[in-house]
């Protein structure tokens, strides 16, 4: 195979799947013990990102970075019928601990809605992630600017 | 004598759970936790440079008549003091609960009443 080629599939991959995918897949396996490494390698391969009715609301400029508002929602009306919302994640990428927020949704809810402050070490691109019940993952990100970080406390 | 008296107390016993007061029945309602914890991240350090020692709340679930409304499976990254605010329906009265448990094994939970009227 002529080396070029090579680099596409490799980036191809990369397009399918964001590097912090398997870190916040493999952040619900490594809790249920019975999901294997293949089980996990296959979800991984098979989540489709898609934009889909997820929001993200989170200040753009933020003082300090010691707590920042936001709000996940995801959009009712962009469901398909008997589809719900599974699980809420937030990944910030350039902090210490790049999966900010994970949070698994039961039955009960009658918004797929949270609302939270949480710690930013940098300025970054905050990524909001939904799981969906049929398997499609909903992603949205913000590109926050930070005057001040979480991380280094005036020490 | 204060300051010794809050130290002793272990992070994430005091905590608040806030609903309305009286729903109506189908009616949308916040439900609000505040947990008191430091979430200390790990990556600071004290007057001395001491490292502070890491200290998260690990786990949370929240849950109305024991059924699952949310579990955090990770909060590493939320605020001091942390506050989640979620969306429920008034179906029934009954009973809302939190239960967690940090890094250094304390644990806490609060209970609160919904009250839903003529159910």
């Amino acid at each position: 195979m002529p080396k070029h080629a090579q680099r596409r599939t490799l980036l191809g991959a990369v397009a399918a799947a964001p590097w912090w995918w398997a870190a916040f897949v493999g952040t619900a396996s490594a809790q249920s013990s019975t999901a294997g490494s293949d089980a996990l390698d296959e979800r991984v391969r098979a989540a489709v990102l898609v934009r889909g009715g997820l929001s993200l609301d989170i200040p753009v400029i933020v003082e300090t970075g010691t707590s920042v508002p936001i709000v996940l929602f995801a959009d009712p009306s962009q469901l398909r019928p008997g589809v719900r919302v599974t699980r809420l994640g937030i990944i910030a990428p350039k902090n210490p601990r790049p999966v900010a927020l994970d949070m698994e949704l039961g039955a009960l809810m009658s918004q797929a809605r949270i609302a939270t402050n949480i710690r930013l070490g940098a300025s970054q691109s905050v990524t909001g992630v939904a799981l969906l019940s049929d398997g499609t993952v909903w992603q949205q990100s913000i590109a926050v600017v930070l005057t001040g970080s979480a991380c280094y406390d005036g020490t | 004598m204060a300051d010794a008296v809050i130290a002793a107390i272990p992070p994430g016993r005091h905590a608040r759970l806030i609903v309305p007061r009286l729903l109506q029945r189908g009616e949308d309602f916040t439900a609000r936790l505040l947990i008191q914890h430091p979430m200390e991240t790990g990556f600071r350090r004290d007057d001395t440079g001491k490292v502070l020692p890491a200290n998260v709340i690990e786990n949370v679930v929240l849950l109305f008549n024991d059924e699952l409304v949310f579990r955090g499976r990770v909060l590493n990254a939320l605020s001091a003091n942390p506050s989640l605010s979620v969306q429920l329906t008034a179906q029934k009265s009954g009973t809302l609960s939190a239960h967690w448990r940090d890094q250094m094994g304390n644990v806490g939970s609060i209970s609160t009443e919904v009250r839903v009227a003529g159910a």
